[in-house]
């Protein structure tokens, strides 16, 4: 009988083109159930339908995402498995009902159209998101090296320069009038380190002003200087795994300097980063501790108060965006440029 | 006389010897030092459940007034029936039980490394691990009569002496639900074939055993069954109790009753996870990898699991010696954890907070689950990579 049932576990079965084994529908099955129950604590009754299915969707679009750069079965079910149960989807949708999913549902939308080469599709999409929320703008700054890299024209720069552009504008006069008392909504950025209390009382606030720029100018810095290497992406696998390092990078690069971000901007470089690691196994530390980061945000926007202090989180991402950072370069190949040059 | 010491002290096995003797002397010295110290459990709830005992006999099991599984309580009876100071004697039985525990973790260290220096060096500091000297002697716990049972569990798993091994496990199971953090390794087994599903029926039936004393004694057997859910429901108050685990660094005292249930779905699908990718992974069940599922889960499991007590490591502190012993560059990871575990021990003792931030102690925590989960999977990657060579 254990034999039969250890044959069974690992017995492939065929449905049509669908090849899977009972152990991974059974992780299937099970881990939709948990995912679902994961939901119930927080809520009066049954999770609403709605959330939950767009966090069911975007696990499952991540999934088809990496079994088609990976090639791998086990590695999508890895990602839907981890994205089901991720504690920052639950904080996000169940707890504050937040729209935080929509945006993931339609970057990875985006990013599946990009790898089956359809980048109008993906421009489309991008500029949406980037006409939605100044949190997205990360984007803008990683399509920019994908399109000095040849992945994108110049033409489909332009039209995302241009949402970008609008977007920022609009935020950018909303900000200036709004008053707001903090530089950060518990988002463990930069503000949290040299201090979140806005000005009051004159007619900019330097502090948030000044990290506005130095968002918008660090990122364009980057921008060259990942430039002037080289892209050595082979495949499918490589390739994603590039963009979505660009994505992490850029995203976070620019949330750590913006101001007036919440709790919010950290749950797309959340996902980000589970697909990250499932791409680059060896940088399990970054999903890891982002999480972390962006769930504790979420904790003190629930509770009030944070269990560590901010700035604790914030050093940790400021070593994570550093890490994506150099690794960025090193991959580029621009230290071994360095050290031809000198 | 030099010459003579000298030349009995270079035999064999006689240095050991010395060094096993002169310990457990010094291990039962400080043991009898720090008896007399009175615990908080001990005076609010050990000495309640001892003089019920007392005033009425084996009959009294059928109130419920205790929340521990029965057979520690059947150990309280018997100490009733003694005619020595009750604290004395339950401390003394506990101490033994250490004894019997660090001579357990020295036959584990010698099967797996077959050395005898290592064997005794682990049996000398399992009794002087700080953890274990406040538990029993100081605190009047009893977190080693479970650790040793799941001891002699491995380590007859490891002989493999399966029935043995199982019905110890079960009997650890009767004992403290504090078991189940290690439960993984055994589906682990049983996917390897190494243990069969008949196996499992040990842990019904140890319960049961367990059970039946105190049910015959009057106690509802509904509420028996029961006992480890009303456990779970008790420490409502905070997410960890001094415990360093995820919710030392993302908040403790909030969504109390929500992440209860929300913390044991999340570690249920962590494991799915985990356990999925495992039953994959087609390598030899070595010693080494045996004691290092032991060890991952036990640290996996608390360090998501909500209200966890600062004592909960205690297995696996003891499994992480031994894993220190095998692999002696991990030691560091044994030290450090045992350390992390006394900040907590010294808190309910002395009712001062530690200087040490718990969200800090929480984050070494997190780190020794990732050496250690990384010792796992290099010991999964590195078995392919060397199967694939030949």
């Amino acid at each position: 009988m254990d034999d039969k049932l250890r044959e069974l576990l690992f017995k492939e079965f065929h449905i049509k083109s669908c090849r899977f084994d009972f152990l991974e529908a059974l992780l299937f099955i099970c881990i939709t159930g948990v995912g679902y129950l994961l939901r119930t604590p927080f809520e009066a009754g049954i999770p609403s339908w709605i959330f939950l299915l767009a966090e069911w969707y975007t696990a499952l679009a991540a999934a088809v995402l990496i079994r088609r750069a990976t090639k791998s079965r086990k590695r999508a079910l890895g990602t839907y498995a981890i994205l089901m149960i991720l504690p920052t989807t639950v904080a996000e949708g169940t707890i504050l009902r937040g729209n935080g999913c929509v945006g993931a549902l339609l970057l990875i939308c985006a990013l599946l159209f990009l790898q089956q080469k359809k980048r109008w599709l993906f421009v489309l999409i991008s500029a949406l998101l980037l006409l939605w929320s100044v949190k997205y703008i990360g984007i803008l700054f990683a399509c920019m090296v994908l399109w000095q890299r040849e992945r994108l024209k110049s033409e489909h720069l332009l039209v995302l320069l241009l949402a970008g552009g609008a977007r920022f504008m609009a935020a950018y006069h909303a900000w200036l009038g709004a008053g707001y008392t903090l530089d950060t909504f518990h988002w463990f950025n930069i503000y949290e380190i040299v201090g979140k209390e806005a000005v009051q009382g004159q007619l900019i606030d330097p502090g948030a002003l000044v990290g506005l720029f130095l968002a918008l100018g660090g990122a364009a810095l980057a921008v060259y200087v990942c430039s002037l290497g080289k892209s050595c992406e082979t495949d499918a696998s490589n390739e994603m795994y590039a963009c979505l390092h660009l994505l992490l990078f850029f995203g976070l690069l620019a949330g750590y300097l913006l101001p007036y971000m919440d709790q919010s901007y950290g749950y797309l470089y959340g996902i980000l980063g589970v697909l990250y690691f499932m791409l680059s196994v060896k940088e399990f530390f970054v999903p890891m501790l982002l999480q972390i980061v962006v769930y504790g945000g979420y904790q003190e926007c629930f509770n009030g108060v944070s269990m560590m202090p901010g700035a604790v989180f914030a050093a940790i991402q400021f070593l994570l965006i550093l890490w994506l950072g150099v690794r960025l370069l090193q991959e580029a190949k621009i230290f071994d440029l360095c050290r031809q040059k000198s | 006389m030099d010459a003579y010491i000298r030349k009995w002290m270079k035999k064999e096995g006689r240095s050991e010897l010395l060094l096993v003797a002169v310990i457990t002397l010094l291990a039962v010295c400080v043991r009898i030092q720090v008896r007399s110290f009175v615990a908080e459990d001990w005076s609010v709830y050990w000495s309640d459940w001892l003089s019920r005992l007392e005033a009425g006999g084996f009959a009294a099991l059928a109130d419920d007034f205790y929340d521990y599984a029965p057979p520690v309580m059947y150990i309280l009876y018997l100490i009733t029936l003694l005619p020595v100071n009750a604290m004395t004697a339950f401390k003394g039985f506990c101490c033994l039980l250490e004894f019997a525990g660090a001579g357990m973790i020295a036959k584990i260290v010698l099967l797996c490394t077959k050395s005898r220096k290592k064997a005794c060096l682990s049996y000398g500091i399992f009794l002087f691990l700080p953890t274990v000297i406040l538990n029993a002697a100081v605190w009047s716990q009893c977190d080693i009569i479970y650790t040793l049972l799941i001891l002699s569990s491995v380590y007859f798993l490891l002989v493999n002496k399966k029935w043995t091994g199982m019905w110890f496990y079960g009997a650890a199971f009767a004992v403290k639900l504090q078991t189940l953090f290690i439960f993984p390794f055994l589906i682990i087994l049983w996917v390897k074939r190494k243990l069969d599903i008949k196996h499992f029926v040990t842990l019904p039936v140890m319960y049961f055993l367990g059970i039946l004393p105190a049910w015959l004694a009057g106690r509802p057997f509904r509420e028996l069954l029961g006992i480890y859910a009303f456990q779970g429901g008790k420490d409502r108050w905070s997410l960890s109790i001094k415990f360093p685990n995820i919710y030392q660094i993302l908040g403790n005292n909030y969504f109390l009753d929500e992440y209860v249930s929300a913390g044991m779905f999340l570690i249920l699908g962590i494991l799915m996870i985990v356990l999925f990718y495992m039953a994959y992974q087609e390598i030899p069940v070595t010693r080494e990898y045996v004691i290092l599922m032991v060890v991952f889960f036990g640290l996996l499991t608390t360090y998501f699991l909500p209200h966890m007590h600062e004592r909960y490591l205690y297995v696996t502190d003891a499994f992480l010696l031994i894993y220190g012993m095998i692999r002696v560059r991990r030691f560091l990871l044994f030290t450090a954890a045992s350390f992390l575990t006394v900040v907590g021990y010294a808190q309910y003792l002395t009712k001062n907070a530690p200087y040490v931030h718990y969200g800090v102690l929480a984050l070494i925590q997190l780190l020794i689950l990732v050496r250690i989960g990384l010792d796992l999977y290099g010991l999964l990657q590195g078995r392919k990579e060397e199967r694939r060579s030949l």
